[in-house]
């Protein structure tokens, strides 16, 4: 101890025992000490200094288990950033197999297994495959888009094929050329093949396909009655109105899972900025920890030198006043 | 005056134990010894003094700060906590838009079908083909009003994010303003120790030499 060494260092010094009565050691020339000096205020400052040291090695402590707490947190955080980042990734709709990669992919293995004349493998690829189309974002995304071709291409051809088959066949020509010029339209707006001249060029064809409808209505108004060919061709005009509706609560069911992928990734958006926040928030919380402890650990040191400058500076006052009462003695 | 001095600078005050404390001792959480500061600048001395009036506005300073960046860091895991949920809103939203959108494109398609299934035997329209090609494009409009409006949540909850991620910002902000006052706090406590340490150890010298003289 601190005390204990500066006092093995000085002169000999009278010590007071808890009666008051005076104890010396080599000499009876020494006056009663006061309560606050000589030995009992150097014990005092000693058992201060061990203390303080005692204090700085417990903030110490403390602070060091705060910020391994802190740091595994962290590392918690990051690996919950990393899953969620992920997880965001896996369910954009361009990930996964598309629609006509997962059919080949299932054709593909079930001709595989048929092949080789394995059923177990056949149904356990089957279904693993159905699993993974089922799965993937990109498969969805592909369907909606599909169903929704399909569905306005039927709906615009069985359309016109009823109106051109009940107003006859003079009018079924202009009709098949408002078809085309519809569904060209329509496949220019959506591929936009001619860059940035894409949107007019599929407006312009739309037009001219509305055009050319109404005037296969004009034209077949003057046609009457029905042939064998023309009522074939009314039923198959609402069949595809019936394929084009089919299509659309196919893309419908498609769009709604696209949906749940698209808020599932949205979800996990906020899952990683959730643990990017925990994260900054944890790494804040260490850098103030370690800044206070510093504080603090300098603080300590300071007092600590201060006690120790202390304890000299007592001691030499001791040392100067024996030496002062000797030499008068 | 030193041993008090040091001990109120460093920590809390230390404290005597019943066991170990003599009969007539304070005990329990009362210090034993009285506020070094409070006594240091009533002393009379006024390197002391000065000393004891540095510290406590260093340790006023301190606590202030201290005080001001537990608040702003608690607003800034709120604001953080906000726009996460804003971001979970808007998963919502998003979620309730396609559904709304899905059922109505679901429909039309499935009034589209009935329609062409309700075509007199000559693929003719009839009443009732009409009637469902038009219930199918109601709901397929009632579909997208529905969406938009989701659509329109969800833009509301883009903002609400943006908004708490800048009241967070501003919050840790306030919070590393805060902790560099702490800083300076402990500066101004620990200038003032050192001062207070060369103005007695000054004094000390000072007695030591009219000891020697005399």
């Amino acid at each position: 101890m601190t005390a204990q060494a500066v006092t093995a260092a000085r002169p000999p010094v009278a010590a007071t025992d808890s009666g008051g009565a005076v104890s010396t050691t080599d000499t009876p020339l020494l006056p009663d000490a006061d309560p606050l000096s000589g030995g009992s205020l150097d014990d005092a400052l000693g058992l201060l200094y061990s203390a303080m040291a005692q204090q700085s090695q417990s903030s110490m402590q403390v602070g060091e288990a705060t910020v391994k707490i802190d740091e595994q947190a962290e590392k918690n955080a990051l690996a919950d950033q990393q899953a969620a980042a992920a997880r965001e990734q896996a369910n954009q709709a361009n990930h996964g197999r598309g629609f006509f990669s997962s059919l080949g992919h299932l054709a593909g293995d079930v001709t595989k297994d048929a092949v080789h004349l394995k059923p177990g493998a056949l149904v356990k690829d089957t279904a693993s495959d159905v699993k993974d189309a089922a799965n993937s974002p990109a498969f969805w995304n592909d369907l909606e888009k599909g169903a929704l071709v399909v569905a306005k291409g039927a709906a615009i051809v069985g359309s016109a094929v009823v109106t051109a088959a009940s107003f006859g066949s003079g009018a079924a020509t202009i009709a098949g050329a408002a078809i085309l010029l519809s569904v060209s339209g329509d496949v220019i707006d959506e591929t936009h093949c001619f860059g940035k001249a894409s949107e007019g060029i599929a407006i312009g064809c739309d037009v001219l396909g509305v055009a050319a409808g109404a005037s296969s209505v004009a034209v077949g108004a003057l046609d009457t009655g029905l042939n064998a060919t023309s009522k074939t061709a009314l039923g198959v005009g609402a069949a595809l109105n019936g394929v084009g509706g089919g299509s659309e609560v196919v893309a419908g069911g498609a769009h709604i899972e696209n949906q749940a992928f698209a808020a599932a990734a949205e979800n996990a958006a906020a899952d990683m900025q959730h643990a990017v926040n925990q994260n900054a928030e944890l790494t804040q919380t260490v850098g103030d920890v370690i800044d206070d402890l510093k504080a603090s650990d300098q603080s300590h040191q300071g007092a600590l030198q201060a006690t120790q400058g202390a304890i000299q500076a007592n001691d030499q006052s001791t040392a100067a006043a024996v030496a002062n009462i000797s030499v008068k003695g | 005056m030193t041993v008090n001095a040091m001990q109120g600078v460093i920590g809390p005050p230390v404290v005597a134990t019943e066991d170990d404390a003599p009969a007539g001792a304070i005990t329990g959480p009362e210090a034993f010894l009285p506020d070094p500061v409070a006594a240091l600048a009533v002393s009379g001395d006024p390197g002391a003094e000065l000393a004891a009036l540095a510290v406590k506005s260093g340790q006023q300073q301190q606590t202030n700060a201290q005080a001001a960046r537990d608040v702003e860091q608690k607003i800034e895991v709120g604001e953080d906590n906000q726009q996460v949920a804003a971001m979970r809103q808007k998963a919502q939203d998003t979620m309730a838009g396609g559904i709304a959108e899905g059922l109505g494109m679901m429909s039309e398609g499935a009034f589209d079908a009935a329609s062409a299934g309700a075509m007199s035997s000559s693929g003719q329209e009839t009443t009732d083909s009409r009637l469902y090609k038009a219930d199918g494009m109601i709901t397929h409009a009632e579909g997208k009003i529905g969406s938009a409006l989701y659509e329109g949540a969800a833009g509301n909850d883009d903002a609400n994010a943006a908004a708490a991620r800048s009241a967070s910002d501003q919050a840790k902000s306030a919070a590393d303003d805060a902790h560099d006052a702490k800083k300076s706090g402990g500066d101004l406590v620990a200038a003032a120790l050192d001062f207070y340490k060369e103005y007695s150890s000054a004094q000390a010298a000072t007695r030591n030499a009219a000891l020697h003289r005399a």
